[in-house]
C-alpha cells in the first residue's frame, strides 16, 4: 500500500521539477512592444506583460533560472556543509565543540534576515548574490544532519575494521563512513532545493537579484506588483503558480525519498 | 531549576556577542555609502568626511565595533543617517506592528492547525485528513508574497470590508493616538471598539496570509503527535475503564500530544517575526521588516544594524523561552537537558 503511494508520489514529483529547460529551448523571448499588456490569445498563450514580453516564454526561461538557483545554492551548501559536518562528527571533542558553536551562531539568525544581508553584500544585478545568500543560509542545517549521521555511522564495526587495517582518519571518513551516510543527506538536500527556490524567489522579489528584464519568476512577480487589482491575472498568476508547483515537486520528491530510504518511516 | 535557567541565559550572551560582530561586519561589507546618498550633489570631500566622522563610519574596524557595541548594550543604537532620528525610536515605532501581525497570524495558525491536525489524526482518510494534507504541503510550497498578491488582487478595487495596506493612527479613527502603537491590543484594552474593529479590518488579510507558513508545520506536527499518543497503552486503559471516547481524547490524548506542538508553535514565532519581511512588503505593513529593507536599499547603516540586531535578539530570546517552557512542561527534560 504505502509503496504504491510512494511510487505515485515520485511519479508526480519527478516530471514536475525538470519540465522547464527541455521545453524552453524551442521558444525564445518574443517581443511585441506597442500594445503593452495584452490578454492571453491563441498566439500568446499567457498574454504579454508591460514590456511586451510573452509571459509564457518568460515563464519557461524563468524555470531555467529557478532550477539553476536552487540546485547551485544547495550544491554550494553541500560542498561546504558536508565536509564541515563530517569532520565535526568524526573528530568529536574540541573540534566538534568549536564547529557546533559556529553552527549555533548561524542558526541564531532568522534565515531570511541573514540571507538578505548576504545578498546585499554581494550586490549585483544577476543571480549570484541570491545563490550565495541561499547557500550560506543552508550550510548549518546540512552540517547538522551530516554530523548526526556520521556520529551514528562511526559506531559501526566496519569503521573499527578499517582502523585496524591502519587506514588514516581522512580515508576512513570520506571513503567509508560518508558513503554510508548518503541517504539522509540526499533527502535533506532534496527538501533543501525546494526551500532554496522559495527563498531565492523571495530575494529576487525584493529586488536583490536579476534586473527587471531578465526572465526569472521572482522578478516577474515584482513587476506584477503594479497590476494588483487590475484584473490582469495572466501577469500575476503564472510565475507564482510555477514557483509553487516546482517547490511542491521537490518537497514531494524529498518526502518520497525519505520514505524509500528510511526504513523507520515506512 | 533556577541554576538551569541561569546557565541557559549565560550561553546566550556569547552567542549574541558573536552575532553582533557578524551583523556589524556584514553591514560594513555592503557596497555603497549612506553619506553619498544623503549629500547627493552637494557632496564635497570635506562634507563627506564630516558625515563619515559624525556617524562613525571612518577609522579602524575594531575600534568602531567596540564603540558600537558599548553603546548598543546601553540601548543606544545611534542615529539614522537619512532621517534625524534615533534608531531606537524608529524601532519602537515599527516593532509593534510586526509583533501584532506575527502574534495574530500565529494564533490563527495554532487554532486551525491543532483542530485540523487532531481531527485528521483521529479519522485518517476522511475529508478533513485530505484537507490537512493539502494544508501542510501547500503551506511549505506556496511563496507567501505571491499568496499575499493574490489575496490583494481578490479584494482590491471592490468596496470590501477588509482594508488593504498598513494602518496608522489617522486611518484607525479620529482619536487613536496610542503611545504604544499596539493598535489592536491597546484598543481592545481600552475598550474602544470602533478602533478595535477598524484594526481588525486592517490586520485580517495580512495575518491570514502570514498564517499559512506556521499552519503547515503545526498541522503536520499535531497530526503525527496525536497519532503517536493515541496508540499508547494508557489510552487503551482509559478506554477499557469505560471512559467516553470524547473524554479519552480531550483529557488524555490531546493533553499529551500538545507538548511538542506547543514547542513548535513557539519556535515558529521566531520564524514569523522575520518571515513577515515579505508579507509586510506586499501589504505595505508599517513593520520592522519593511523598515529594514528600505534602510538596506539606502545603505542607512545604523538602521540596518539596529533592525538586524533586534531580529537576532528576538529570535534567540524566543527560542530560549521555548526551551525553558519545555523544561517547565516536561520535568524529564530537566535531568537530561542539563
Amino acid at each position: 500500500m504505502v509503496l504504491v503511494g510512494l511510487v505515485v508520489l515520485m511519479a508526480i514529483a519527478a516530471p514536475l521539477a525538470p519540465f522547464g529547460p527541455a521545453a524552453a529551448t524551442d521558444s525564445l523571448d518574443d517581443i511585441d512592444p506597442p500594445n503593452h499588456p495584452t490578454p492571453p490569445s491563441s498566439r500568446l498563450l499567457l498574454g504579454s506583460d508591460k514590456q511586451g514580453y510573452d509571459v509564457f516564454s518568460r515563464l519557461l526561461h524563468g524555470a531555467r533560472a529557478t532550477l539553476l538557483t536552487g540546485l547551485a545554492a544547495i550544491g554550494l551548501a553541500l560542498l561546504i556543509g558536508v565536509p564541515f559536518g563530517a569532520v565535526s562528527g568524526y573528530a568529536g571533542g574540541r573540534v566538534d565543540n568549536l564547529f557546533m558553536r559556529m553552527v549555533d551562531v548561524m542558526l541564531a539568525f532568522p534565515s531570511i534576515v541573514l540571507a538578505i544581508a548576504i545578498a546585499f553584500v554581494f550586490s549585483a544585478r544577476n543571480l549570484t548574490p541570491i545563490i550565495l545568500a541561499v547557500a550560506v543560509v543552508n550550510i548549518p542545517t546540512i552540517a547538522r544532519q551530516v554530523r548526526a549521521s556520521v556520529l551514528q555511522a562511526k559506531t559501526h564495526e566496519y569503521v573499527l575494521a578499517a582502523r585496524a587495517m591502519g587506514l588514516g582518519p581522512g580515508r576512513i571518513l570520506f571513503r567509508h563512513v560518508l558513503p554510508n551516510c548518503m541517504a539522509p543527506i540526499i533527502v535533506v538536500a532534496t527538501l533543501g532545493v525546494g526551500w532554496a527556490i522559495l527563498s531565492a524567489a523571495g530575494l529576487s522579489f525584493l529586488g536583490l537579484g536579476p534586473p527587471e528584464d531578465q526572465a526569472e519568476w521572482g522578478v516577474m512577480l515584482q513587476a506584477g506588483l503594479e497590476f494588483i487589482g487590475s484584473g490582469k491575472h495572466w501577469i500575476l498568476v503564472p510565475p507564482g503558480a510555477a514557483i509553487a508547483v516546482t517547490v511542491l515537486g521537490f518537497n514531494l520528491l524529498g518526502d518520497g525519498l525519505r520514505k524509500a530510504l528510511d526504513p523507520r518511516a515506512r | 531549576m533556577l541554576t538551569l535557567i541561569a546557565r541557559r541565559l549565560l550561553t546566550v550572551i556569547p552567542l549574541l556577542l558573536v552575532a553582533s560582530l557578524i551583523v556589524y561586519g556584514l553591514v560594513e561589507l555592503f557596497p555603497g555609502n549612506a553619506c553619498t546618498v544623503k549629500l547627493q550633489k552637494h557632496a564635497t570631500q570635506e562634507k563627506l568626511d564630516a558625515c563619515m566622522t559624525a556617524y562613525d563610519l571612518d577609522g579602524p574596524f575594531p575600534a568602531r565595533y567596540a564603540r558600537f557595541l558599548g553603546k548598543a548594550v546601553q540601548g543606544d543604537l545611534g542615529k539614522s543617517i537619512l532621517q534625524e532620528r534615533r534608531v531606537s525610536d524608529l524601532i519602537l515605532d515599527k516593532l509593534p506592528a510586526t509583533i501584532e501581525l506575527s502574534l495574530v497570524a500565529l494564533a490563527i495558525a495554532f487554532l486551525f492547525g491543532t483542530w485540523i491536525g487532531t481531527r485528521s489524526a483521529l479519522k485518517p482518510g476522511s475529508w478533513i485528513d485530505a484537507i490537512g494534507q493539502i494544508v501542510s504541503t501547500a503551506g511549505v510550497s506556496i511563496p507567501v508574497f505571491w499568496l499575499a498578491m493574490m489575496v490583494m488582487s481578490q479584494f482590491a478595487g471592490k468596496d470590501a470590508w477588509f482594508r488593504l495596506g498598513g494602518w496608522d493612527a489617522t486611518t484607525l479613527g479620529p482619536d487613536v493616538a496610542y503611545a504604544t502603537r499596539f493598535y489592536l491590543f491597546e484598543s481592545l484594552f481600552r475598550l474602544e471598539f470602533d478602533a478595535f474593529v477598524m484594526s481588525i479590518r486592517y490586520i485580517t488579510l495580512p495575518a491570514l496570509t502570514l498564517a499559512t507558513i506556521p499552519l503547515a508545520t503545526i498541522t503536520r506536527m499535531t497530526r503525527s503527535s496525536v497519532l503517536e499518543e493515541a496508540s499508547k497503552d494508557y489510552v487503551t486503559t482509559a478506554r477499557a475503564k469505560g471512559l467516553p471516547e470524547k473524554l479519552v481524547i480531550r483529557r488524555h490524548v490531546r493533553r499529551n500530544a500538545m507538548i511538542p506542538v506547543v514547542t513548535i508553535t513557539g519556535l515558529q514565532l521566531g520564524v514569523l517575526l522575520s518571515g513577515a519581511v515579505l508579507t509586510e512588503t506586499v501589504f505595505s505593513w508599517p513593520g520592522l521588516g519593511r523598515a529594514m529593507i528600505s534602510a538596506a536599499d539606502s545603505r542607512n547603516y545604523p538602521v540596518i544594524m539596529g533592525c538586524m540586531l533586534l531580529f537576532v535578539c528576538v529570535f534567540v530570546l524566543v527560542n530560549l523561552l521555548v526551551d525553558l517552557l519545555y523544561l517547565w512542561i516536561d520535568p524529564r527534560m530537566r535531568v537530561s537537558g542539563a
